[in-house]
């Protein structure tokens, strides 16, 4: 499933898990826990600390699942959740390192590229990620939010407790330290 | 590098997903060739970011089982919503309440004493 498609079946699984049916809530989770996993792990570039944070997203989402009005998606709903939760948890966490990103990283959902582009891209993202670990955390939020999951600015300034203009900054800061890390041998200037 | 390549360095980590698909480039940057491959680095760096959102990690099979355990428990109590008169409006509302229906028999009872000339 497509990151923020909409699944039907949510109406039903929230409206049972609301009213306290906590298997229609494990079908919900099971349903959105690879995206929401996702965009923790893109947060906080650490994937023991990503799983804790998927976890406690879902638990507070269950809590506050009865107060939950269907204005927003499910899903919507769970990643601002997840976001902030991501951004507690590493401030706490913040005197553990983060190890970049070593693992295989997973295919593109969609894409018909030949071998060669295939490896090229897999490459890319590789350097990308381990790129984006070495970013400080307040720096790769903003950064992951616009530029990977296009939040609006204000919606990103809002989630993080910043003013619109320091998100912006922080963004294109961002932007400068990911150009210089993934082309070091290339001249930067500016 | 002249000035106009630093203006353009300047400017290529400012461009968002709306610029970079309108092409909103400078004519130096586009006829520069030191321009042209940073900008070429600045639009790759900008399609990987973007393609990283379509790429979706399968979480860790504890994760669900975590949840499960978690949400064993009660939901915690739904905070009781707040009547017109709560806390301290209602302590004020209700002495005021008391002063008043004093007075009120305070007063009955003298005029009912008048009315019936008791000393």
């Amino acid at each position: 499933m497509a990151p923020g498609e909409v699944r039907p079946e949510d109406g039903d699984l929230l409206l049972r898990a609301k009213n306290g049916d906590r298997a229609a809530f494990s079908e919900l989770v099971r349903a959105h826990q690879n995206e929401v996993y996702t965009l923790a792990l893109r947060l906080v570039a650490d994937r023991d600390l990503a799983a804790d944070v998927t976890q406690e997203a879902f638990v507070r989402a269950w809590r506050a699942l009865p107060r939950f009005r269907g204005e927003a998606r499910f899903s919507t709903w769970i990643h601002r959740i997840t976001v902030n939760v991501a951004w507690s948890q590493r401030r706490r966490a913040s005197r553990h390192r983060a190890d970049p990103l070593d693992e295989t990283f997973a295919e593109p959902v969609a894409g018909d590229l030949s071998p060669e582009r295939a490896a090229e891209s897999a490459d890319m993202r590789g350097r990308l990620l381990d790129a984006l670990a070495t970013l400080s955390d307040p720096v790769r939020s903003v950064v992951v939010l616009k530029d990977v999951y296009d939040w609006p600015h204000a919606e990103i300034a809002a989630h993080l407790g910043i003013s619109v203009t320091a998100a912006k900054v922080r963004l294109h800061r961002g932007r400068r330290q990911l150009r210089e890390r993934l082309w070091r041998d290339m001249e930067v200037a500016g | 590098m002249s000035l106009r390549c630093v203006a353009v360095r300047v400017s290529l980590p400012a461009m968002d997903r709306v610029a970079w698909q309108e092409g909103r480039l400078g004519r130096h940057a586009t006829s520069c060739l030191r321009c042209q491959a940073e900008t070429a680095r600045y639009r790759k760096l900008h399609r990987s970011l973007e393609a990283l959102g379509h790429v979706i990690e399968p979480a860790p099979p504890s994760v669900l089982a975590r949840v499960h355990h978690a949400i064993a428990e009660p939901r915690p109590e739904e905070p009781k919503p707040r009547g017109p008169l709560t806390g301290r409006v209602a302590g004020v509302a209700a002495t005021t309440g008391a002063v008043v229906a004093a007075a009120a028999g305070t007063a009955a009872v003298v005029a009912w004493r008048r009315a019936h000339g008791a000393t």
